[in-house]
C-alpha cells in the first residue's frame, strides 16, 4: 500500500507538468529511486496502471532508474556507496556513518505528445 | 502530433513535505508540541499514550490523533477515557499516515485548548519513516519481546527518528533481548539518539519520559508567545 501513495504522487507531478506544457497525452515517465528506499518495483508498476486510468497518463510507460545509497563516514568524512551488510566505512572501518540526504524518489522527466507541430 | 521530453526533477514526496510544513506552522502558531509515535503492532503505543495522558494530567492539555487501518475505535476510546481530546483516523487499509490526513485531523481539534498533540501512527516499521507529518519529534517505540535485531532490520526507521522508547523493560528477564547488541545497532544508525527505556506496566522510566515531553511543551509554548 506504500507504493500506492508513491505512484499517486508520481501521477500528480506528471499531470501537472504535462498540462502546463499543453500536452494531450503522457507517453512515459522516468522515475529515479534510491536503492535505500523500500519501494517494490513490481508493486509500483502494478499500481501505476491502476491510478492512471482516466487521465492523460493512461497507458503511459513507467521507467524506473535505481541509484545506490550514498553514506558519509563521520570519522574520516569520506563518502561511499552503501550496500554492505554492516554499513562500515570501507576506508577506516568506522561504524559511525550516516546516509547523505538525497532525493530518495523523484520524477526525472516525462515524455509527452502534443497536438499540432 | 509532436513528441517531446520535459525535464521535471521533482521529488515524489515534495507535495507531502509542503503540507507537513504547513501543519508545523499551524502547530507552532497555536503553541502546540506534536509527537509522531511510530512502532510495530503490539509494541505498546496505546498503553504508552494512556500512561502519558495520565502522567501529564494537570501539567499539559493533551490532544490525540489515533489511526487504524480499519474503523476499529477501541484505541481512540482508551485515549479518550484517559482524558485526551481525540480524533480517530481510519486509513482504510493504508499502511501509514501522511501530512494531508493530519491537516484534516487538525481541522477537527480545538487547537487553542491543546498543549501536547500525540499522533499514533499505523503499527508499521517501514512506511511511516518516509512520510513526514509536521510533528516536532518523531518517536519510535520499540519493545523487548520484538527482539534485539530490529535496528539492523529496519535501518530507515531507526536512523530517521528523534527519540526512542524501549518499552516492556519489565520483560527483559524472560525474553531473549540483548540490550547491548540492540543499543550498538541504534548507535551506528543514529548516533546519540535520545533513548527512554521504560515499562508502561510496572512504571520505571516513565517519569523521565514525562519530564522530557513537558520540557518540549514548555519550550514550544515559549516560542509561540
Amino acid at each position: 500500500m506504500h507504493e500506492l501513495s508513491v505512484v499517486e504522487g508520481i501521477r500528480e507531478i506528471a499531470l501537472r507538468y504535462a498540462r502546463s506544457a499543453r500536452a494531450s497525452r503522457i507517453l512515459s515517465v522516468r522515475v529515479v529511486i534510491a536503492d535505500s528506499s523500500s519501494y517494490l518495483e513490481d508493486a509500483l508498476a502494478m499500481f501505476w496502471n491502476e491510478v492512471c486510468g482516466a487521465t492523460e497518463a493512461a497507458g503511459a510507460r513507467i521507467d524506473l532508474v535505481r541509484i545506490p545509497e550514498e553514506l558519509l563516514c563521520l570519522e574520516c568524512l569520506k563518502s561511499f556507496i552503501g550496500g554492505g551488510k554492516d554499513h562500515r566505512c570501507p576506508e577506516c572501518g568506522s561504524e559511525r556513518v550516516k546516509p547523505i540526504e538525497g532525493q530518495e524518489c523523484y520524477v526525472e522527466s516525462i515524455e509527452v505528445e502534443s497536438p499540432g507541430g | 502530433m509532436t513528441v517531446k521530453t520535459i525535464q521535471v526533477s521533482q521529488n515524489v514526496l515534495s507535495a507531502n513535505r509542503e503540507i507537513a510544513e504547513n501543519n508545523r506552522a499551524r502547530l507552532n502558531a497555536a503553541g502546540i508540541v506534536a509527537l509522531n509515535l511510530m512502532a510495530s503492532p503490539g509494541a505498546g503505543k496505546t498503553s504508552l499514550i494512556e500512561r502519558t495522558i495520565q502522567g501529564l494530567e494537570g501539567r499539559l492539555r493533551i490532544g490525540m490523533i489515533n489511526s487504524d487501518t480499519s474503523s476499529a475505535t477501541m484505541d481512540a476510546e482508551r485515549a479518550e477515557r484517559a482524558g485526551a481530546v481525540t480524533v480517530h483516523l481510519n486509513t482504510v487499509g493504508r499502511c501509514h499516515l501522511d501530512a494531508g490526513m493530519i491537516r484534516d485531523a487538525l481541522d477537527c481539534l480545538p487547537l487553542r485548548d491543546i498543549d501536547l498533540l500525540l499522533i499514533e501512527n499505523i503499527g508499521n516499521l517501514v512506511c511511516p519513516a518516509v512520510w513526514r507529518l509536521g510533528s516536532h519529534q518523531n518517536v519510535l517505540i520499540a519493545s523487548t519481546p520484538e527482539g534485539d535485531d530490529k535496528p539492523y532490520k529496519y535501518p530507515k526507521m531507526y536512523n530517521s527518528v528523534d527519540a526512542l522508547v524501549i518499552n516492556k523493560t519489565d520483560l527483559l528477564p524472560y525474553v531473549s533481548f540483548d540490550l547491548d547488541y540492540f543499543t550498538r545497532g541504534v548507535e551506528v544508525l543514529n548516533h546519540g539518539l535520545e533513548t527512554f527505556p521504560l515499562s508502561c506496566r510496572s512504571g520505571p522510566g516513565l517519569d523521565r519520559w514525562f519530564d522530557w515531553i513537558a520540557s518540549l511543551a514548555v519550550r514550544e509554548a515559549a516560542m509561540a508567545r
